[in-house]
């Protein structure tokens, strides 16, 4: 692997991706909707995140196909792939708890009362958000 | 000392201040690389000092009042084997004004009828309760 420039000419600044804001904003706006009791509320909440979890893996793999380095030709290469591929695993775990979440909401196990499940599947998504803000800044913008 | 990420709310608060910080200092180093790195540095020094001075004693525990008249009575079911046993059976005696066999009327006719369909359940149900009403009046209780 060889020390390379920051960033390699493959990257632009701002490149990337859905804005994670605005997925998690949805996840938010599941948890507040079961919290008041309201559960189509909290599906729309669930299925929006969901759907923009899945656009934002999807572009992820577009970027890395149209990217023209690989993991070996550089350091940041190398930085690159593995923080926002670490990522994106998160992001992939996180959406196999949304799933799982959505199919609970859709049978109605969830309540104004009993909403756990979605309140920790909240929590983890809100994780993956954070550390998506601090890959993104640290990657793309700075 | 309290979670600060008990919640889901929390960790939606967490990811704002997060986005605020971070915009901060790209705004800062849009301006000057070295004004970047200063606001990098005042800001967390600030995120810093908030996190050890906050305060972190847990908020008391939220007591609920009986909303009952105050000539209602409560009736304390217990619905296991241990009924048998004489600490137990103190106890109640200590602290109930009559006790009783929740069998011992139309639920254990219930439980004897044949439409019930279960005549294992009843075998077995049946030497419990006259085992457990022995026992309480072993101990001089109104059973």
């Amino acid at each position: 692997m060889a020390a390379g420039g920051l960033p390699p000419s493959g990257l632009r600044r701002g490149d990337q991706h859905a804005d994670p804001r605005h997925v998690e904003r949805n996840d938010a706006l599941a948890d507040t909707s079961i919290k008041k009791g309201n559960r189509a509320g909290l599906q729309a909440g669930l299925v929006l995140t969901l759907c923009l979890g899945a656009t934002f893996l999807a572009t992820q793999v577009i970027e890395y196909h149209r990217l023209g380095f690989n993991t070996g030709d550089t350091s940041f290469a190398a930085t690159f792939f593995g923080l926002t591929g670490l990522h994106g695993a998160h992001v992939f775990i996180g959406l196999m708890i949304l799933l799982v979440m959505t199919i609970r909401a859709f049978r109605g196990h969830f309540s104004a009362e009993h909403h756990h499940g979605v309140e920790i599947g909240g929590i983890y998504w809100h994780f993956v958000d954070v550390m998506w803000i601090v890959v993104y800044v640290t990657v793309y913008l700075l | 000392m309290r979670n600060p990420f008990r919640s889901e709310a929390d960790a939606f608060r967490f990811v704002w201040l997060t986005i605020g910080y971070f915009v901060l200092i790209f705004v800062g180093s849009l301006i000057n690389l070295w004004f970047g790195i200063a606001v990098f540095i005042v800001v967390t020094a600030v995120a810093f000092r908030w996190f050890f001075r906050r305060d972190t004693r847990e908020a008391p525990v939220k007591q609920t009042t009986g909303r009952e008249p105050a000539r209602e009575y409560r009736i304390l079911v217990v619905a296991n084997e241990t009924v048998g046993g004489p600490e137990l059976l103190s106890e109640i005696r200590e602290r109930s004004a009559a006790v009783t066999p929740a069998c011992s009327s139309s639920a254990g006719a219930q439980l004897t009828a044949p439409a019930l369909g279960h005549p294992t359940r009843t075998t077995l149900v049946q030497p419990r309760r006259r085992a457990s009403t022995r026992a309480s009046r072993r101990c001089w209780l109104p059973a």
